[in-house]
């Protein structure tokens, strides 16, 4: 079902080629109208066989996955937030606060099927520089099962300068919310196709948390980390993100610009948002698959009080990740257009707004078509379903 | 008189104190500081003064008092955690465990206790401080040497019921483990092995390592350079040298058996000479050079071992994890002991140093496919049937709230 009916099929196809645009780097200029791209949605209660048919047919409504990715390099952001040994209750990380492997695996062997030459998992684990793999191992994941989705899949924690030589440089439009320069491992510049795979839930800092917010996590921690060396980087990554960018109580790594405006406020709601705008700007999403089919609600890991399980039981994705968490904030019962004092962002700024400043993507789901389930068919009230 | 096996000794400073409410309890043996004999005719107990406790008992005398340590004062009053963020516990579980290994080919009928006293300036302790103390030295087959705090001794002595309470406490983690003596003899499984004198230079390494390791729920086999064989070393995946001097020609060969049936060795750096012959085989985190050696390989420390927690964690990572007999979520505060009897059935024993549930309930993997689980814990009510979640190539189970201790049994 189209929820925009006066959308074309013309239309949607120059939405997809303004995303092959951002591909290439094109950067919308400001003033412009923020594009928009349509956002698939299906309903789907289990990680079980049916994800295969399901995520084909979805990536297909948006124009396939060989158009995408074949012979590219794909890079995938995954949320695996929080210390794998944390648990919201009994439910494992993946029926909570991880994207579930299942979903992770289904892209991997659906990207293999349709060319893609190298697929590398990436994500910053916090506090530490292990080896993905055996990070997944602690959260009892069997790393293998994703290495074996298809042919020369890699992994690579990013929370650090890992392998490389230096770190590569990002640069926000508009000489960024936050900060004019970000420093990231390099599997962020050496890949073709970035792709963020987020989980559908709130989020206690930033209102909520989908597939450009799971971007925080693309910054290594050995710079703008508690423990980052005040002068180089740090060799291992030390603490979350907290003094640097959450409460701003100190400075990245002076490998890296310091914020824009020291006076700025030293209040997460305020920084966490533009950083992540300035992150997905400078790094830009070439696909938006956010998971949610089993979730939690109230927050975005166990540390979070209050937090409750919830099955949504939903699965989007689309090429502009703005288009696709708006709609994915409608789906969670939460209005895209509402900015801070209103839900979901009454203390923190929405990250929508300051990406759709930034040129990402409109938020208006007035202007974003929507394939597949309806918003209203899909809705899943978080609110609602909160712990008082 | 009782062997000093089956004692269960109660430390009593005072000899002038009246025993009318040990009476019922577990305790058989009082140990004083000097003379006994009148301790021990008003107690009906066989009484021992503590220097003369060595014939018949090993002491470990550098226990610490089992916790969560907190540090700081007033604001900034927290506790103390480690590189990853989990709490530093205090605990006693490696210091038993080596002093096990150590006894074992020479004096395996001699008990092992602890000596830990009770914080001096904290009043009368909790209870579940004490039943702490207890599970901290049973769960790695010792026995605590129970000592009071001064005011729960006069409270006991005066009939004061909260004194009372607490010595309710310790009275029935002391008889759960009494009951479920036979879980001494199991045997660790572990895939990991720890090869050190623990001795001179390789003293202090080699037991932090071997806590951090408990920290990390690595369970290890603790290896005597001196005795080590083919046989000690069966079973393991990775072999840890906490050992600066090279190892003899006789445990050379058994390591380099080892080896070639595809194990892995860790050296130190000092050791980096006996892999000169072997061919290069990559490197891990800038920290370690590979060498080959038939199905096996060498990791060489590339620096000096100065920090025992970066030790433990890159052996653990060099092993990796897919080789983990255990894993846990949500127990930050606890330790953890993976014990097989000789019936194939598994024991986890978990010990709880922050003395009060989680906020959230923990969960258990074992890799091993068991069928059944039941939990015990130390109020002695009747254990209870987990259900079993198959995971991987093992079993997951997840656990009540439980403030101190809890075992699981599992079966096949």
């Amino acid at each position: 079902m189209h929820q925009c009916p006066g959308y074309t099929r013309r239309q949607w196809m120059s939405a997809v080629t303004a995303t092959a645009g951002a591909l290439a780097g094109a950067r919308p200029s400001l003033g412009a109208a923020p594009p928009t791209a349509p956002v698939a949605i299906a309903r789907c209660n289990s990680y079980g066989k049916e994800l295969v048919p399901l995520m084909e047919k979805m990536f297909d409504q948006l124009g396939g996955l060989r158009r995408m990715v074949a012979g590219k390099t794909v890079a995938i952001k995954i949320n695996l937030t929080g210390s794998p040994n944390q648990r919201m209750g009994y439910r494992p990380a993946e029926l909570a606060h991880w994207t579930h492997p299942a979903v992770i695996g289904t892209t991997i062997a659906l990207m293999g099927k349709a060319g893609a030459t190298r697929i590398r998992l990436l994500e910053s684990p916090w506090n530490n520089a292990d080896p993905l793999e055996e990070y997944m191992m602690e959260g009892n994941w069997d790393p293998s099962s994703l290495l074996n989705a298809a042919a020369h899949v890699e992994m690579e924690n990013t929370n650090y300068l890992g392998n490389a030589k230096k770190y590569s440089v990002f640069t926000p439009p508009n000489g960024g919310h936050m900060f004019k320069q970000y420093y990231l491992n390099h599997s962020y510049e050496d890949c073709d196709v970035f792709v963020s795979i987020a989980k559908m839930k709130d989020h206690a800092t930033a209102g909520i948390t989908l597939s450009m917010k799971n971007c925080f996590g693309i910054t290594p921690c050995t710079i703008y980390g508690d423990g980052a060396g005040r002068d180089e980087p740090s060799i291992k990554p030390s603490g979350g993100r907290g003094s640097v960018i959450h409460s701003g109580s100190r400075a990245p790594s002076k490998i890296a610009p310091a914020e824009n405006d020291p006076k700025c406020p030293r209040d997460g709601g305020y920084r966490v948002p533009r950083v992540v705008a300035d992150l997905i700007s400078a790094r830009p999403i070439h696909l938006a698959i956010i998971d949610g089919i089993e979730s939690m609600a109230g927050g975005e890991g166990p540390w979070i009080g209050g937090v409750v399980p919830v099955s949504p039981g939903v699965l989007l994705m689309g090429t502009n990740c703005v288009t696709t968490d708006a709609v994915s904030a409608a789906v969670m019962g939460y209005d895209p257009m509402a900015d801070r004092g209103r839900a979901p962002f009454e203390t923190s700024d929405s990250t929508l707004r300051l990406a759709e400043l930034h040129g990402v993507g409109t938020r208006d789901l007035k202007r974003i078509e929507v394939i597949g389930t309806s918003i209203s068919d899909a809705k899943f009230d978080f609110r609602t379903r909160r712990r008082a | 008189m009782t062997k000093p096996s089956d004692w269960i000794p109660l430390y009593w400073p005072d000899e002038s104190a009246s025993f009318e409410w040990l009476k019922g309890s577990p305790v058989n043996c009082l140990v004083g500081e000097r003379t006994t004999g009148d301790m021990a005719k008003r107690s009906g107990l066989d009484a021992v003064s503590i220097s003369a406790l060595e014939s018949g008992v090993t002491l470990i005398r550098k226990a610490k008092w089992p916790k969560v340590p907190v540090t700081g004062r007033g604001k900034s009053r927290g506790v103390a955690t480690g590189p990853t963020g989990a709490p530093w516990v205090d605990s006693n579980g490696w210091i038993s465990s080596l002093t096990h290994a150590r006894a074992s080919g020479k004096t395996p009928e001699k008990p092992i206790w602890i000596v830990a006293d009770p914080p001096k300036d904290s009043g009368m302790v909790r209870g579940e401080a004490y039943a702490l103390a207890v599970a901290d030295a049973a769960a790695y087959g010792s026995r605590w040497l129970i000592s009071l705090d001064a005011q729960l001794r006069k409270g006991l002595s005066t009939g004061n019921a909260e004194a009372l309470s607490t010595w309710k406490n310790i009275s029935e983690a002391v008889q759960f483990f009494e009951r479920n003596k036979t879980w001494h003899r199991y045997q660790t499984v572990a895939k990991f092995g720890v090869l050190s004198d623990f001795a001179g230079p390789n003293e202090f390494l080699g037991g932090e390592v071997l806590n951090l390791c408990n920290r990390r729920y690595l369970p290890y086999r603790i290896l005597d350079p001196a005795v080590a064989d083919a046989k000690s070393v069966q079973g393991l995946k990775a072999i840890l040298l906490v050992q600066q001097r090279e190892p003899d020609p006789r445990l050379q060969a058994v390591l380099g058996e080892f080896l070639m049936g595809g194990g892995l060795v860790i050296a130190p750096a000092s050791l980096a000479h006996m892999a000169s012959a072997m061919k290069a085989a990559g490197s891990f985190e800038n920290s370690y050079d590979y060498f080959s050696h038939g199905e096996g390989r060498v990791a060489i420390a590339r620096k000096l071992w100065t920090d025992p927690y970066q030790v433990a964690s890159d052996a653990h990572l060099m092993m990796s994890r897919r080789h983990d007999v255990i894993r846990l979520w949500n127990a930050g505060s606890t330790n953890a002991r993976y014990t097989r009897g000789p019936n194939g059935a598994g024991l986890v024993q978990i010990v709880n140093y922050a003395t009060r549930a989680f906020g959230h309930p923990v969960s258990l993997y074992v890799a091993h496919p068991y069928r059944s689980a039941k939990l015990l814990g130390l109020s002695g009510q009747a254990p209870e049937t987990l259900s079993i979640t198959p995971r991987g190539e093992g079993v997951e189970v997840n656990l009540p709230p439980f403030p101190v201790y809890a075992a699981i049994e599992f079966g096949d």
